[in-house]
């Protein structure tokens, strides 16, 4: 590509495709687990107790790569399809909302990372 | 007993008179064997003669006979009157573009945009006169010899290479409507097509038109493209392996920066 | 003879014509869904840091009632997602690659990942071993 066609499509793009598997694989079970087991008291009642999930979540660095792995990819999946839906619904966007929409899930990104490293 | 008949609702427009198009009502005798192509000839000579549609073959290779057919792009050859009969048939040209005359289209954009993927192959002189910043090996054409290709090379293609360019899939694709500046999926697939042709070397000079804005990025996979192909070409697989090139591409350009400069 | 053609506007709501267009915008429309709830999990984190206290808050929420219904649509959505996604993943791989392997085992792997995946994360939460 000549260097004043470039576009940074390809890297929404990438991070949809990352949200997008994070969404399929990782988020139906913890909906399942958090949503409805839970709820319904299916789950033993220590399972989602303060001590463990802060143990695993801030304190265990898989457990911070998993918190990090379950959300961050999937606000860029989830933003993007939001992006190309007003698109779709033929709801006039301009550079502006687009930096207000990618600009806000980047801010909500680096929160997230900094409350799991730092929190 | 009265013979069967088959009910034919056409979206007609004629440019001299109408304002804006309108549904005409056939009534037609049934015939088990007929394609709409008969029916619409059946129309034209008995009918009305006005009634203005394209065909050729009528055996789904030359791909001029697609329209709209109870909402859904496809070719007039290939669909039969049995295939709604008792029911009445609703007949309207390809959406997506402008209506010249009842079901006949305006085309010359789809041209345009085919002619922009370079739909042919680019051997190596031409690919190389191309960029004079390249280095360039004085070649003659002829010096080349033939070009060989494997059955296994073909393969990667071939899929891609049975476009017969009838339009179904720019008809079918919402993206078209809402961007009509959109390559759109049929030149997409066959830029794609010569891009995997082990004789071709024209990716760098397709790859603007193809990375651009309107071209594959313009794609949200709503995949009703391939649904619609008669021939199983699969233009929405073509598209998303380009952007997922693209995105390879993008990310590569950064350790190095002569690739993204082609 | 004169030239004259007649160009269709898109109509607002093109999606309502064809079973495709619907069942493609309900394809887009679970990140709605997702965005919300993953907005949900980014308050259970913050909760989470802030505190014991803070943290069982969050989970009383989880089992209000209109949140349950929201997490069972939304898992559905998820679900609907997670089927259309593998369902094109194999498409959009390299034409190389999609020689070598039929995009059926490809699916068939996705899903078996999501199978072993899911029952990892609900085992794991059941055993208490996070």
């Amino acid at each position: 590509m000549k260097p004043e066609n470039r576009h940074i499509e390809p890297l929404l793009w990438s991070l949809f495709g990352a949200g997008g598997m994070t969404i399929a694989f990782l988020v139906p079970a913890v909906i399942l687990v958090v949503g409805i087991l839970m709820p319904m008291g299916l789950l033993p009642a220590e399972a989602l107790s303060y001590e463990r999930m802060s143990a695993f979540f801030l304190d265990s660095w898989i457990g911070k790569l998993s918190a990090i792995a379950l959300l961050v990819p999937g606000y860029w999946g989830c933003i993007h399809r939001v992006y190309h839906g007003m698109h779709d619904l033929q709801i006039h966007t301009n550079e502006k909302v687009k930096l207000g929409c990618y600009g806000s899930v980047l801010v909500l990104s680096i929160v997230t990372v900094m409350l799991v490293l730092f929190g | 007993m009265s013979e069967k008949t088959i009910k034919l609702e056409i979206l007609r427009y004629n440019p001299e008179v109408d304002q804006e198009p309108n549904f005409g009502t056939f009534e037609i005798p049934y015939n088990e064997a007929w394609s709409l192509l008969d029916a619409l000839e059946y129309i034209k000579d008995e009918l009305d003669s006005s009634l203005t549609y394209r065909w050729s073959c009528r055996m789904a290779v030359c791909g001029s006979c697609g329209m709209v057919v109870n909402g859904r792009p496809q070719l007039g050859c290939e669909t039969f009157l049995r295939d709604s009969y008792p029911n009445t048939i609703r007949v309207e040209p390809l959406a997506n573009f402008p209506i010249e005359k009842d079901l006949v289209v305006d085309a010359s954009t789809f041209i345009e945009k085919l002619e922009a993927v370079k739909p042919y192959i680019i051997d190596a002189v031409d690919a190389m006169e191309a960029e004079p910043a390249r280095k360039i090996i004085p070649t003659t054409k002829t010096s080349l010899g033939t070009f060989k290709q494997t059955p296994k090379e073909m393969g990667l293609f071939k899929q891609f290479s049975m476009c017969i360019n009838c339009m179904l899939c720019y008809s079918a694709c919402p993206q078209m409507g809402l961007n009509p500046m959109f390559t759109g999926p049929a030149a997409l697939a066959i830029g794609h097509r010569y891009n995997l042709d082990s004789r071709d070397h024209g990716t760098d000079q397709r790859t603007e038109v193809i990375q651009d804005k309107n071209g594959v990025w313009s794609c949200t996979f709503v995949g009703y493209c391939s649904e619609v192909c008669p021939k199983n070409v699969d233009p929405a697989a073509a598209i998303n392996q380009n952007k997922a090139q693209g995105a390879q591409d993008w990310a590569l350009s950064f350790l190095m920066p002569r690739k993204g400069e082609k | 003879m004169s030239r004259r053609p007649y160009i269709r506007p898109m109509p607002a709501n093109w999606f309502m014509e064809k079973p495709a267009y619907k069942f493609y915008m309900l394809r887009e429309a679970s990140c709605v869904f997702n965005l919300v709830y993953s907005l949900n999990l980014f308050a259970g984190l913050v909760q989470l840091v802030r505190g014991a206290d803070a943290w069982n808050g969050w989970l009383a929420v989880q089992s209000n009632a209109t949140m349950v219904v929201f997490a069972v649509i939304t898992l559905a959505m998820t679900l609907l997602h997670a089927v259309t996604f593998i369902n094109m993943a194999p498409r959009v791989s390299p034409q190389q690659l999609r020689k070598m392997i039929p995009d059926n085992i490809v699916r068939a792997v996705m899903f078996a990942g999501l199978a072993a995946v899911s029952a990892v994360i609900v085992g794991l939460a059941y055993m208490g071993a996070f």
